[in-house]
């Protein structure tokens, strides 16, 4: 079938669809909304999702809404590989860090979604409903500023750790790895606010080397990594320091010529413990914003850029300490010359969030913003229509789909008030038909700006627990799909073997699987790739250790 | 609890062993790594906030630990309490401190609750940042409301639940009445326990009249009619409330909506129900509690009893016509139906529990099988649910379901 014709059928389903639901809705409408039968209730609610899914799966199925089409415009470009997208800039003006890309474009804000009523009709709605405002307007820790602290919650498994890492007993060092998105930054913020100079009181002194920071760095070594040196990241620690401390004279800055970089920092150090403050704490944070080639496809890179302070972090000054948030991407490289980086000195804390945890905050936020104190909201679900069968407990369905990133959280939960604030008059309660909407807009253009898009990736990628390969979707039988999952999130490292029994037979205690069982599924998962047109060289076996995903023209080069 | 009550069951051990358990722990912990500093424990009027905390002062005997005080915030301005603490936790010399507070919601009910707010930063913060304090609190609520970052991630709530058989057994070993009638009356309710030693002859009648009166009287006739009715349902939203319990007419089905709502959050203000994320629908989070509440309703409105079981059963086996929703709704179809057909004395309950499920099975291609099994096996994650089933229904007929459930799963398997 050609493509035109695909398109064509598609379209009549929809609109097919669409006057199936007309007629059920104005069935139902003769009912009044606490009586229609449960039956005609149940056809109702299959009939809108089976509309939101075809209007989902392409912009041409959708017919009534140009703006819509405008909106998928933008991201078949992308899926076509014409745009590379490093950094999302919304409509109105909001900075959303991409993983995946590096240049950067400006995408406008889907206008037909984008509840343009909002200012005029919220404040009324949530007065109503008890709401002081938005508890999730704001998307990242920047945005949130010194109101985070009001809500902000932490992974529970941080928390006999958060005390270490902010630095309160001890000047150990940690580097804490976590997505776009898991909280680093409003980590290092919370860690930052408890010492001076956001804390007067507070005898630690704290510098952030943050995303300016960091490029001043980049400046003064020319905008080059190979001129890059450890006084680079000296100089810019004077200038911190110097900022906020406030008897600048006794803080002298060294020429960088005249002494090494040790000397230089060790100079700052004790000009700080001067002043008498215990120690010195640096907080690293937004590499990945440094303006450097992009993490995703170079990631050694920003290690490049890191090296140079983590050797000066390593001279063991006294009265000085680091704490390293960096982007997940980076571990496994930086495992991989574990030695050459002593990693071994440092603490790690990988940033995770549970499920528990992100309804936690949910719960936190709605609570910190409600008007009642003795009676919070604790729930989106208490926000939504009653009784109207949404697909499943509504702050459960949402934190799953986000995927373990609070930030995903918190974009489907301002989504949801947004569209629900987009009607005329708002009623009090939440209707399924948004919260379908929200789906909708997450798998059109949400999950790409947070997460990235699957379909940018060159080979196999993951979005959830969907496999895609350059944009398509993958569907393979369930051992194979849980096979080639292991595969990938390994990433380019090899995938061991005991790692892919494991994944492969959940159920089976690894020695009960046989190498040779292993091999006959990798070698059957081949099959069926190439049966379904994908090249299955992508599948590379590495002898006596296990298998890893590698390009094939690469590998034949190799 | 009034004082003459607190008498009756103070002063023995062996009971909430766990909780205190969990106050010991805390205060090992300190100075060194206390990760929680704050200790709420709550639960509903009479379910033994003072008699908890009077069993913990009495377990607090580790040499290093001091006992600075206990406080009640129903009785005593805030200013006074935090000076008077302050001033006690300077003048201690142990290494481990521990402040006792009763009532701490009183507090945040106050006005706007700034008293609240003025505890948190004037006291609780401060002994926070100490390291060498523990602060125990009761309330009616589970306490959420703390503004400061410091206090959320170092606090953490508890309920107290009622007693078990065995506590009852040894609570009341010199009473000269049977334990085990105590506990049936009682399920193990603290008021409930003391009201029988007082009076040991108060008829069945008399005592569900006197449960509804004590546990709702602080609500209008129209919130208690409510929280009444709901307490026959495990769990409940909106939309069964107005099948079972109508209400006045309104305009609008929203108003209606809204008239259920702000009932519901007045009894969630009181402590009595919670919203339940997991399920989407409100529940009472002290599942004896509700069962009192749902026995003195049987007792005292016993065509009425039926009446909304009947309906909530219609409700719920409608609901349950979809088979994606199944793990939400299948325990409270069940539950209804048992508690309709036993209410009517309808013969065999659990043979028509279990055929309405082999009726239905084929119909539920497509539900989430793990998850209803487990809502099933949970009692949809209250156990005293599953205690009732197995008694409305027997545990043999409550095994064949199970086995039902599990062989459509195995079956779903075999079909991917």
């Amino acid at each position: 079938m050609s493509r035109k014709a695909e398109v064509e059928n598609s379209s009549d389903a929809l609109k097919k669809a669409r006057r199936a639901l007309a007629i059920l809705e104005e069935q139902a409408a003769g009912f009044g909304k606490l009586h229609i039968p449960a039956n005609l209730q149940i056809e109702l609610e299959e009939k809108r999702r089976e509309v939101a899914e075809l209007e989902a799966q392409g912009p041409e199925f959708s017919t009534n809404n140009d703006n819509i089409n405008t909106d998928l415009h933008t991201n078949s470009s992308q899926q076509k590989g014409t745009t590379q997208i490093n950094v999302v800039i919304t409509g109105d003006g909001n900075v959303i860090g991409d993983r995946s890309t590096s240049q950067v474009t400006k995408i406008p804000a889907p206008p037909s979604s984008e509840p343009q009523n909002q200012d005029r009709e919220a404040p009324a709605w949530f007065g109503n409903i008890g709401l002081s405002k938005n508890p999730f307007e704001h998307l990242t820790a920047e945005e949130d500023g010194d109101d985070l602290l009001r809500y902000r919650i932490q992974p529970q498994a941080l928390r006999p750790l958060e005390r270490q890492i902010r630095g309160d007993e001890t000047i150990s060092r940690w580097i804490v790895f976590g997505d776009e998105g898991f909280g680093k930054t409003a980590l290092r913020m919370r860690i930052a606010q408890s010492h001076y100079p956001l804390k007067t009181q507070d005898k630690v002194l704290c510098i952030v080397y943050d995303a300016e920071a960091l490029n001043n760095v980049l400046a003064y070594a020319n905008h080059s990594l190979e001129t890059l040196k450890p006084t680079h990241y000296v100089d810019v620690a004077y200038e911190l320091v110097r900022d906020v401390l406030e008897d600048a004279k006794a803080f002298k800055k060294s020429p960088a010529s005249d002494v090494s970089a040790r000397q230089a920092l060790n100079t700052i150090t004790q000009a700080v413990l001067h002043q008498g403050f215990r120690y010195l704490l640096c907080l690293v944070d937004q590499v990945d914003a440094v303006e450097i080639v992009e993490i995703e496809t170079h990631p050694e890179k920003i290690l490049l850029f890191l090296k140079p302070l983590m050797r000066l972090d390593q001279l063991a000054l006294s009265g000085l300490a680091f704490r390293y948030f960096l982007p997940s991407d980076l571990a496994p490289l930086m495992y991989a010359q574990q030695k050459t980086l002593h990693l071994g000195r440092y603490q790690i804390f990988p940033l995770e969030w549970t499920e528990e945890d992100l309804e936690r905050l949910i719960t936190q936020r709605l609570s910190t913003f409600s008007k009642s104190i003795l009676n919070p909201y604790t729930s989106l679900g208490q926000l939504c229509e009653p009784g109207a069968n949404f697909d499943a407990p509504i702050d459960q369905a949402l934190v799953r789909l986000a995927e373990g990133s609070p930030r995903a959280v918190v974009w489907l939960a301002n989504r949801l008030i947004q569209v629900h604030c987009q009607a005329e008059n708002p009623p009090r309660f939440i209707q399924p038909a948004t919260w379908q909407q929200v789906k909708v807009d997450w798998r059109r253009y949400g999950r790409d700006q947070l997460f990235g898009s699957p379909a940018q990736s060159e080979g196999f990628g993951l979005a959830g627990d969907r496999i895609y390969f350059q944009g398509k979707e993958v569907v393979l039988s369930e051992k194979y799909d849980a096979l080639l999952q292991c595969l990938i999130r390994s990433g380019d490292k090899v995938c061991t073997k005991e790692e892919l029994i494991q994944a492969g037979w959940p159920g089976e205690r690894p020695e009960g699987v046989t190498e040779a069982a292993l091999a006959e599924a990798v070698r059957r998962m081949k099959v069926e790739l190439k049966r379904m047109g994908y090249d299955s060289g992508w599948v590379k076996t590495v002898r006596g250790r296990g298998y890893r995903l590698q390009k094939p023209q690469e590998h034949s080069k190799g | 609890m009034n004082r003459s009550n607190e008498r009756c069951v103070t002063n023995h051990s062996g009971v909430w062993t766990e909780l205190i358990a969990l106050c010991l722990d805390m205060l090992r912990t300190l100075p060194e790594h206390p990760e929680i500093r704050l200790l709420n424990f709550w639960t509903y009027r009479g379910g033994g906030k003072t008699t908890f905390l009077h069993h913990l002062k009495a377990a607090l005997t580790v040499p290093e630990v001091a006992l600075v005080g206990l406080w009640d915030a129903a009785v005593s301005e805030v200013q006074q309490v935090i000076q008077e603490i302050l001033c006690a936790v300077e003048m201690s010399s142990h290494t481990k401190k521990v402040v006792l507070l009763d009532n701490l919601d009183n507090w945040l009910r106050a006005g706007d609750g700034e008293s609240f707010f003025e505890f948190e930063r004037q006291l609780v913060l401060p002994l926070l940042e100490r390291r060498d304090v523990l602060l125990i609190t009761t309330a009616q609520i589970p306490v959420h409301q703390w503004r400061e970052y410091d206090v959320r991630i170092h606090q953490e709530n508890h309920l107290i639940r009622a007693l078990n058989k065995a506590e009852v057994t040894h609570l009341t070993e010199t009473w000269a009445l049977d334990a085990n009638w105590l506990f049936e009356q009682s399920l193990g309710y603290l008021q409930i326990l003391c009201w029988l030693q007082q009076e040991p002859h108060l008829s069945e009648e008399a005592l569900a009249q006197r449960i509804a009166d004590y546990f709702l009287s602080a609500f209008s006739p129209m919130v208690r009619e409510l929280a009444a009715v709901a307490a026959l349902l495990p769990s409940f939203d909106v939309a069964v409330l107005r099948d079972v319990l109508p209400a006045e007419e309104q305009e609008t089905p929203e108003g209606l909506y809204a008239v259920y709502i702000d009932r519901i959050r007045e009894l969630i203000a009181a402590g009595l129900v919670a919203w339940d994320m997991r399920m989407g629908a409100y529940h009472f989070p002290n599942a004896t509690l509700r069962r009192l509440l749902a026995r003195s309703f049987q007792i005292c409105h016993r065509e009425n009893f039926t009446r909304v079981h009947e309906r909530a059963m219609l409700y719920y086996q409608a609901e349950a016509r979809r088979p994606g929703y199944l793990h939400y709704t299948l325990v409270s179809a069940l539950y209804h139906m048992a508690s309709f057909q036993s209410a009517q004395a309808d013969g065999d309950v659990g043979g028509s529990c279990k055929r309405w499920v082999q009726d239905h099975i084929s119909l539920w291609a497509g539900a989430d099988w793990p998850a209803v099994l487990q809502a099933w096996q949970s009692g949809a994650g209250d156990k005293t649910v599953n205690e009732e089933l197995q008694a409305l229904l027997g545990v043999e007929v409550v095994d064949e379901i199970t086995q039902m459930l599990t062989a459509a799963q195995q079956g779903m398997e075999v079909t991917q």
